[in-house]
């Protein structure tokens, strides 16, 4: 080790700081640095001379380089530690961030609703809020006088038309009582085959805990060749299995729509008490989820499809029943009454 | 309907516990609602009978339904026809029946029945009554309401010595007619109401309430006897306009059973002289418009395929039989004809319903459908309001859904003026309660009492949001339903661990920025809003192209009183914005910008304005084209607005950093000089700025 490489070494072990250290390497490989004096002594020597010199001074500067790199990592993680000991952190105090708001449990259930039929290649179709009378009941064989009517509380629209249906205290506009007028709206515009659910908001007159006047509903509708009850029966099973789990035992009952035929009621399991029977289902071990049935042929008729080729199936459920049922809420008002400490659980 | 387990034990020999007996008609779509068991051991089996099923509500229809699941006989009680009865007295007096309106009434018996003894009836009878939810009242009522539980057709008992001139005229009212009801109230009714007149008045609002006048007393010893058949629209229309229901309106309503009328009659006739002591003097059946049943070809073959389950030819043909149903078969097919009291059954549709539900929905196997795949609708909307929610939510805001339903104090709460869009509101004609009596035209009133709510309960921040549909009156034809959404923003201004970023009209223009970007909504545009319940200076109204597409800002101090919140002076923003998600479904063109790769120069520049100065206005100045032929400025971005100390009253500081870069050469510091200096002087121009020291 020549003597500059010595001395190099011994200010080196004095430094302590990175602001010394690049004091240090300017005084060694700067521009005017000891390095620089150093080669200027080069012309004083012989030929002979100059390439050893040159070759030691190249050496010795490769040295200090590399160890300068050296020394300046060792420093820099030791002055990280040291700013770091004198600055500390609470881990334990909240991180800094937007806390997430909630979800609405129906957009929750609506949107896992969704997903399940467009996996099976299910469109999605919409209709308005406020339908005539037309699509909510007549196109659906809900004739006007059919006691039929008395099974949907309905709001009627005040509208300027008078003559017979004013007379009755009905209207031309109401606000839908279900999702099913988007059924005649779609087939009245498209030609099977066909499959799609309709989400949306629906509203009957009647409130308290388990009616609210506003609800929501997804209905579905399948129309092609040579559709089945049986598919009807398999198609809900599998919704239904795949909603609440794959043991949960689903049945179908008879029941009655005006535009379904054969309609059923479908019930699954009580979720509650693995139906033995409780309060929620009343005992019965069973809970009615949904309303289906095959598409009746006189709706068909009304759309201009041949029901000799075609056939379908129907069917509705409503959303908060089965977010109650799932999240365990017993009262519908809490969807709607926009508390934080409900809608945050979500 | 209120069925009595006992009272079916009359019509079926079964074994059948009530539970075993319940479960056998909810399977077969007369759902059991509950069982109620009685004093006297009897189980009282409550019916949710459906609209079409008519013939259920009585007892021996549904003992029908038991007997067909059941594969029972069917027992039913026998019935005199009085023809060659002994007991008929005094045949001269010949009431006469006069049907007016044949389309009304297609059918109307009546029996004269003389020497009644009134009093109560049997107490097995007041028993039954009392059971199905009827007040017993005395042996001709209780036995005319008997008769309507038993076979589901209403009758009605006169006092025949009330009628005038010997004569029933059935007809519709021409005007407005007066009657006093059963029920003591006199009442008109309107033209076109089917009326039971005798010579010189009404005597009864046909199938909905006989009239006080000929109602039977104390006094009564003849009774004349109606069993009649009323169209089921008018009743209906009657019921309603009177608002009278009753247990014969419900039925009539429903369609009763035509042919049995005359057999309604007899067997109440029957039960009166069992008990009440007198005799039949005339037996009436003036039957104009005549039933023809209809009948209906069934395929075996649509059974099983639109079932989906192999049922035998003979197993259909069982259960239609047993049923009632006549069945002739024929090659491949049968030709059904359904009876009289099935009204409902008319297509091929409606038999293989009445099939599968006696052959069991059980028992039909669950198969799912094998569908071709097709490209089917899902929109672009669905997926963008699903990220849109997602986005609120990540910026800490909690979706609310609020009812449809609000009233005209919307408009008032936030000072909407006369003419406004906003007050042409969709009006409900039957509203529930009577601040629910029209439909939003704006989502900010719900959140408002959303807010008053929630910090009723305590909150100190409350960061909302609703995504809902409002309505406005067209005039005529459907209203114009919109897609909304609105947002509010609220905090206490309590202490809190870490700073807050920006005062709270940033805040709220953040979000909605935010929501936009993720929208890919870049062509928007803020106005100075004019909206009243906004706080001047501190709200914008949000344009997109022309139209006005929402606004946003604080919510004013007068307005936040009127809410009467326990924070008296709460700092609230809101926006709220339609046309959300273009309705175009057209696939969009993209195109990507290149990435350029030589190096930028980027510099600052800060300069000090006036406060009315609109900071994106110096921005435009900078990226002003004209100057930048070469096109070199890459980006502009504002990093500091300051208004204090060093900066002289009514004026702000506002700098900008702006990035040069070309696309085909490194530039040197030569080349921005320049370009630079012209940006820094231009603004200085146009907006009589000076350059921060
Ligand atoms: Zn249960």
């Amino acid at each position: 080790m020549t003597a500059l490489a010595e001395s190099f070494l011994k200010e080196l072990e004095a430094v302590t700081s990175t602001v010394d250290l690049r004091q240090l390497r300017s005084r060694y490989t700067g521009k005017n640095g000891v390095l620089t004096g150093e080669l200027k002594k080069l012309p004083t020597l012989t030929p002979h001379e100059r390439a050893a010199f040159g070759k030691q001074i190249n050496d010795d500067k490769v040295f200090i380089e590399e160890s300068i790199k050296e020394y300046e990592k060792q420093l820099v993680s030791k002055e990280i530690k040291t700013k770091l000991a004198r600055d500390p952190v609470d881990i334990t105090l909240p991180g800094c961030y937007k806390k997430p708001g909630g979800r609405h449990p129906v957009t929750i259930v609506l949107a896992e609703i969704t997903d399940i039929f467009v996996s099976m290649g299910f469109g999605i179709e919409e209709g308005p809020e406020v339908e005539s009378d037309y699509y909510n009941f007549e196109a659906l064989n809900i004739p006007k006088n059919h006691p039929a009517r008395d099974m949907q509380d309905t709001f009627y629209i005040e509208t300027n038309c008078t003559g017979a249906s004013a007379q009755s205290g009905e209207g031309a506009f109401v606000l839908r009582t279900h999702t099913s007028p988007v059924q005649i709206r779609v087939m009245k515009h498209s030609r099977p085959p066909l499959r799609f659910i309709a989400p949306g908001k629906v509203y009957r007159c009647d409130s308290d805990v388990s009616h609210s006047p506003m609800f929501h509903q997804v209905e579905g509708l399948v129309v092609d060749k040579n559709i089945s009850f049986a598919n009807l029966k398999g198609l809900l099973e599998g919704f239904l299995k795949k909603v609440f789990g794959p043991s949960v035992p689903v049945r179908l009952r008879p029941s009655f729509f005006p535009f379904t035929e054969p309609s059923a009621e479908v019930d699954m399991g009580c979720y509650f008490c693995k139906g033995n029977g409780c309060r929620v289902c009343k005992g019965t071990g069973w809970i009615e989820i949904m309303g289906a049935g095959m598409v009746d042929p006189r709706v068909f008729r009304n759309v201009g499809y041949d029901s000799d080729i075609y056939s379908g199936f129907a069917f509705g459920m409503g959303i908060e029943r089965i977010a109650s049922l799932k999240y365990g809420i017993d009262d519908i008002r809490l969807y709607y009454e926009g508390d934080l400490r409900f809608l945050r659980q979500f | 309907m209120l069925i009595s387990y006992n009272w079916l034990k009359d019509y079926i020999n079964f074994t059948e516990s009530p539970e075993a007996v319940a479960d056998v008609l909810t399977m077969a779509g007369l759902e059991v609602e509950g069982l109620k068991k009685q004093a006297d051991g009897d189980v009282i089996l409550e019916l949710n009978v459906t609209p079409n099923r008519a013939d259920c509500l009585s007892v021996i229809g549904v003992a029908r339904d038991v007997s067909t699941v059941l594969k029972k006989k069917l027992i039913l009680p026998e019935i005199s026809d009085f023809d060659n009865a002994t007991d008929v007295i005094n045949k001269d007096v010949k009431i006469k029946v006069e049907i007016l309106d044949t389309n009304l009434c297609h059918r109307y018996c009546g029996i004269v029945i003389n020497g009644v003894k009134i009093a109560p009836s049997p107490d097995w009878m007041q028993l039954r009554l009392q059971t199905a939810g009827i007040r017993p009242i005395n042996n001709i009522v209780d036995i005319t309401n008997y008769v309507l539980l038993e076979y589901g057709q209403p009758l009605h008992a006169f006092d025949k010595s009330k009628l005038k001139g010997d004569v029933i005229i059935v007809r519709a009212a021409e005007k407005p007619e007066a009657i006093t009801t059963l029920d003591g109230i006199q009442r008109t009714v309107p033209a076109g109401t089917l009326l039971i007149c005798d010579a010189s008045a009404p005597l009864a609002i046909a199938g909905v309430m006989g009239g006080a006048g000929s109602a039977v007393t104390e006094a009564t010893t003849d009774i004349f006897l109606e069993s009649a058949w009323f169209d089921a629209a008018s009743i209906r229309v009657t019921s309603k306009q009177t608002a009278l229901r009753s247990e014969s309106s419900f039925r009539f309503e429903r369609q009763t059973d035509i042919e049995g009328v005359k057999r309604a009659a007899l067997r109440a006739a029957s039960l009166m002289i069992d008990y009440c002591v007198g005799c039949v003097s005339e037996v009436i059946d003036n039957y104009p418009t005549r039933y023809s049943a209809q009948q209906i070809v069934l395929n075996y073959k649509k059974v099983q395929s639109f079932l989906g389950v192999q049922i035998s030819e003979d197993e259909i043909v069982a259960i239609l039989s047993r049923l009632d149903f006549k069945v002739e078969r024929q090659n491949g097919s049968i030709v059904v004809t359904p009876p009289s009291f099935r009204r409902d059954i008319e297509l091929e549709a409606d038999l293989i319903e009445e099939v599968a539900r006696i052959y069991g929905y059980n028992n039909i196997p669950a198969v799912m459908p094998q569908l071709s795949l097709s490209i089917n609708n899902v929109s672009d909307k669905h997926k963008k309001l699903a990220e849109l929610r997602q986005s609120l939510r990540y910026a800490g805001f909690t979706e609310t859904i609020n009812y449809s339903f609000t009233t005209n104090d919307d408009f008032t709460l936030l000072d909407i003026p006369e003419g406004d869009e906003r007050r042409n509101a969709v009006t409900v004609k039957n509203p529930l309660q009577k601040d629910f009596n029209i439909l939003r035209t704006s989502l900010v009133p719900s959140l408002l009492r959303n807010l008053k709510y929630n910090i009723s309960l305590g909150a100190k921040e409350v960061y909302i949001y609703e995504i809902s549909t409002v309505f406005f009156d067209s005039g005529s034809g459907f209203p114009h339903e919109r897609l909304k959404l609105a947002a509010l923003s609220y905090s206490s201004g309590g202490k809190r661990l870490y700073a807050e970023p920006a005062a709270h009209f940033y805040r709220i223009k953040g979000l909605l920025e935010s929501v936009l970007s993720g929208l890919r909504c870049m062509n928007y545009e803020l106005r100075q809003s004019n909206e009243g319940f906004l706080a001047d200076g501190q709200s914008a109204d949000i344009f997109i192209g022309d139209d006005k597409a929402g606004f946003l800002g604080l919510i004013t101090a007068e307005i936040a009183a009127r809410l009467d919140m326990t924070d008296e002076k709460p700092d609230i923003a809101v926006f709220e914005m339609e046309k959300i998600i273009s309705d175009n479904e057209s696939v969009p063109v993209y195109r990507t910008n290149l990435m350029h790769k030589f190096p930028p120069i980027e510099r600052d520049i800060a300069i000090v304005v006036d406060d009315a100065c609109h900071s994106c206005d110096i921005g435009n100045i900078i990226k002003n084209e004209s100057l930048d032929p070469e096109h070199l400025i890459e980006s502009v971005e504002i990093f500091d607005h300051y208004r204090g100390k060093n900066i002289p009253e009514g004026r702000k500081s506002l700098a900008y950093h702006i990035v040069y870069r070309s696309q085909d050469r490194t530039l040197l510091d030569s080349d921005v000089d320049t370009l630079h200096a012209e940006i820094v002087k231009s603004v200085m121009t146009k907006t009589g700025g000076t350059l921060r020291a």
